[in-house]
């Protein structure tokens, strides 16, 4: 009878590994601690150092207006006072004592937070996470001086000269869920948060079994498992999917009768800049067409495609291709072009022609094809050179598809076929509805005389 | 919670240079007179960058974004055997990029590829350098793409105050030269300049090749062999002209933007000199103090930085950094905070951990094999490549007297630059510094309150 209690015990106390890994690289290992924490250890002995990240299944996907810009918010708060370090002056101290190189991300679906510093200080850097993670303060004080901080921030990006054109584009994408793609948030409710918005985000969602902790660089997996539970395994874990309870709505098919195309003007404008966003696939309906997604975009991309031909080389546009975002709620896809003011007009005629070619069979070769998967690929092995950014492309895959989806990403690629690249076309782009939005300074928009953006492209 | 990140190369004495390279595993080599500095890395991709001195010096102000219009054509343009379609379509499946950058001392045609593909690689990097086909409608492209990347540089605002600062500090020099162009000599540049041009710009006096990554010596030699071994033995490099801070100066643009944009500008020693590293090591721990006070403290920017400016080699600066709504608070404290250094001098804490923090940076900066070759090319122009694999040995020896003695040689006058709202300054919110060794001005640091 008292072993079992002691095996029963052990059983919450130890992490077990979690695959095989038939397709992972020998050098990483995926742990999971009873609590639900996962913990991914990459050892790589190059330089003597190790970054230790945490990620969490959260950013603006899970804000509501009330709540847009918080979990960035949230993020830089996790760089204050917690309950081990009592103001953010002392926490500073310690990472110069640490001689740590930080930061931290928010993005729609994740938000990550990291520390790089000499390996054989990981233990202090596990522990100095682990305080950052669980016990913020957040002090009222130290909110108030961060909001206008993080504010800051959000006017610098105002002061470009594209904001016009793609806050516009991104209210027009995403209508009355704009705050679920918005980041950087909303000025009023960055600038009145409180201490007690900033415990709702952590009561909801900072919980170990909504996190990944990744340890990279030079460190023995076994070493770090044990660690790690030291420290980690105490953690608490909700005892609640968030995503059930709090749901992330659906997006709304784009509506044509939206007025989906604008203009937009600024003075600091010097070139003008054409978006067109379609609603593209995800990686909770669509899995396939997130990965042919890719391929597409990258056969555009060749200097000997027909879309750089037609309109780079024939000087049409200075500048253009599409991008897909992969994300696990509605990824968009993004067409850019810089138009040649030389060829205004007509680069959006020749545009169109382009569009109207995407599923055409001799729009791109088989040789195309090939390359582009080719070039995903390497891509992603210049993506593991540096480690301590890799570990940042471990939690985002982790974050917006799976882990498994990132290391079967090239065997993935190489299913992908012309029948699909069409059936991708036809799905998610051509004749589907679309935002377009176009940039220009006053004096261009008088002299090309520019007021309906859809007639240039007929 | 972006923080302004600088890769930061300390070395304390420039006379102790020892064996530590080999160490290190890099290794210099003549090869029939042309210089290769050459580091072997355990990681899978290699980089290999060809370094020619000049920068701002080989062109005239007509012909500013003529050598960098020229690199970019040479590696972009296909070559004499291969069209520009064919080439790209053999690097992308190669996984092999090149590319090329123009700063104000030097330029670099640089080629990124997987250790697998390295030999390949190198036979299109060499047949672009020396047989590159100079494709005229490709001249076309990258020249209006050069011209839109200008103006759009104009309109973004930290590119802008540093144009602005630049012109400000070095008008009538060389270093006030756009390496880049500015889109009116751009769209004078015709084809037949660029071809003059590029033919006879590549010469062993005044190239240099760095190479980092997983290949072997020897491989590496026989490539060169029937390459760039070939080339012509050419001219002297030449120096830039430059112009230094004199005497205070304030220069404020008016532009309706949601943010206001500061730099102050200062003279700061040579990087190959004793003083160079320290002072490096000076402004990166005032980095951290204007962290601290001006964004933790006071909120007064997300974005607040002081850093040292090497990459103008012959006349580097001292900024002094901010965006901000309040400008005129934010001008007062970021001076008092130097007055305060310069008073009480850095803490031996706050070098003790600034040395840690040097060491974390130089690991990360070789975890990539661009950044190292960036840094030994650099190194190399600013007077030997040797300084960047001795900062380990050197680090510890840094002592803070000595730290504070080359921070107040160098804080003195400030040429300052403002882009933003013209009604929230004044000339007189500008302010300078305190004399060294005299009694600080009224507005001392803890004497200032958030307003």
């Amino acid at each position: 009878m008292k072993k079992s209690i002691l095996l029963f015990a052990l059983s919450f106390t130890v992490a077990f590994a979690l695959r095989a890994q038939g397709n992972w690289p020998a050098n990483i290992h995926l742990s999971k601690l009873p609590n639900g924490l996962q913990v991914l250890v990459v050892e790589d002995n190059s330089v003597p150092l190790v970054t230790v990240e945490i990620a969490v299944h959260n950013g603006s996907y899970t804000e509501p207006p009330e709540y847009n810009g918080l979990s960035h918010l949230y993020e830089h708060m996790f760089f204050k006072a917690n309950k081990d370090i009592p103001s953010q002056e002392k926490y500073l101290d310690r990472i110069h004592e640490l001689g740590i190189s930080f930061n931290g991300t928010t993005g729609t679906e994740r938000v990550n937070y990291f520390f790089t510093l000499g390996s054989k200080e990981v233990n202090e850097g596990l522990q100095f996470l682990n305080s950052a993670i669980r016990y913020p303060l957040f002090l009222k004080e130290e909110m108030k001086k961060e909001n206008p901080v993080v504010d800051g921030e959000f006017q610098r990006a105002e002061s470009s000269p594209f904001w016009p054109l793609l806050d516009k584009f991104n209210h027009k994408m995403w209508g009355d869920l704009f705050s679920r793609k918005n980041v950087i948030g909303d000025h009023q409710v960055i600038l009145t948060c409180t201490p007690e918005k900033m415990n709702v985000i952590k009561d909801k969602y900072y919980y170990p079994n909504n996190s990944i902790l990744v340890v990279a660089g030079a460190v023995k997996n076994d070493d770090i498992v044990k660690k790690v539970t030291a420290i980690f395994a105490d953690w608490k874990p909700s005892e609640f999917d968030p995503f059930q309870k709090w749901p992330i709505p659906e997006f709304k098919p784009l509506n044509p009768a939206d007025s989906l195309s604008f203009v937009v003007t600024s003075p600091n404008a010097q070139v003008p800049a054409l978006q067109i966003g379609w609603l593209g696939p995800d990686t909770r309906n669509d899995i396939k067409s997130t990965v042919v997604a890719d391929v597409f975009s990258y056969i555009l991309t060749q200097k000997n495609s027909k879309f750089q031909k037609s309109l780079i080389d024939s000087g049409y546009a200075l500048n253009a291709g599409i991008n897909y975002g992969t994300q696990q709620h509605t990824g968009p896809i993004t067409l850019f072009m810089i138009p040649n003011p030389a060829k205004f007009k007509p680069s959006f005629k020749m545009l169109q022609e382009q569009l109207n070619q995407f599923d055409a069979p001799d729009y791109f070769t088989d040789d195309q094809i090939a390359t582009a998967k080719i070039k995903l690929i390497n891509q992603e092995k210049y993506g593991t050179e540096v480690t301590s950014n890799f570990a940042h492309t471990l939690t985002l895959w982790w974050a917006i598809a799976s882990l498994d989806y990132y290391f079967n990403y090239a065997s993935e690629l190489n299913k992908v076929t012309r029948a699909d690249l069409n059936e991708y076309v036809r799905k998610y782009i051509k004749g589907k509805p679309c935002v377009k939005g176009l940039l220009l300074n006053p004096s261009q928009q008088t002299n090309w005389n520019v007021t309906d953006l859809d007639a240039l492209f007929n | 919670m972006k923080r302004i990140h600088q890769l930061t190369v300390i070395v304390f004495s420039l006379l102790l240079f020892t064996d530590i390279a080999a160490q290190t595993g890099t290794k210099e080599i003549n090869y029939e007179g042309l210089k290769i500095i050459f580091k072997k890395t355990p990681k899978e991709v290699v980089t290999a960058s060809l370094f020619i001195k000049g920068g701002t010096a080989n062109i005239t102000e007509a012909q500013q974004g003529l050598e960098a219009l020229s690199l970019s054509l040479a590696l972009g343009g296909g070559t004499k055997t291969l069209d520009k379609d064919a080439f790209a379509a053999q690097a992308d499946k190669l996984g092999t990029s090149f590319n090329a950058t123009a700063s104000k001392d030097y330029s670099r045609m640089t080629m990124t590829c997987l250790k697998d593909n390295w030999d390949k690689s190198w036979v299109m990097f060499a047949d672009a350098i020396l047989n590159p086909s100079m494709n005229e409608n490709e001249f076309k492209v990258i020249r209006d793409q050069m011209i839109s990347a200008a103006k759009q540089q104009e309109s973004n605002p930290d590119a802008n105050l540093r144009k602005l600062a630049s012109d400000q500090l070095f008008g009538g020099s060389d270093y006030a030269k756009v390496p880049n162009g500015i889109p009116s000599t751009l769209e004078n540049l015709k084809i037949d300049d660029v071809k003059k041009y590029y033919a006879s710009l590549l010469g062993k006096k005044k190239c240099f090749l760095v190479v980092v990554g997983n290949i072997d010596e020897a491989g590496l030699l026989n490539n060169i062999k029937n390459t760039l071994a070939k080339l012509p033995v050419g001219s002297e490099p030449k120096k830039p002209s430059f112009k230094s801070v004199t005497e205070p100066t304030v220069n404020i643009k008016d532009r309706a933007i949601a943010t206001n944009y500061i730099l102050g500008t200062l003279n700061a020693p040579k990087y190959f000199t004793t003083d160079g590293p320290l002072f490096e090591f000076a402004m990166s721990i005032l980095y951290d103090r204007y962290f601290v006070e001006l964004r933790t403290k006071r909120s007064l920017s997300y974005a607040p930085a002081a850093f040292y400016s090497k990459n103008t080699i012959e006349q580097p600066t001292a900024s002094l950094y901010i965006s901000t709504i309040d400008p005129k608070q934010s001008l007062q404290v970021m001076t008092d905070i130097i007055n305060d250094i310069k008073k009480n001098g850095f803490t031996e804490k706050e070098v003790k951990d600034k040395k840690k923090e040097y060491l974390t940076d130089y690991y990360m900066t070789n975890e990539a094999s661009a950044f190292q070759a960036g840094q030994l090319g650099f190194c190399e122009a600013s007077g030997n490549w040797r300084m960047f694999d001795e900062i380990n040995n050197k680090i510890d020896l840094v002592k803070t007297p000595d730290l504070n003695k080359t921070f107040n040689k160098y804080m003195k006058t400030i040429d300052w630059t403002y882009l933003g709202k013209e009604d929230k300054v004044a000339k007189e919110d500008f302010k300078q510094l305190a004399p060294s060794n005299e009694k600080l001005p009224v507005s001392d640091l803890k004497k200032t309150k958030k307003q």
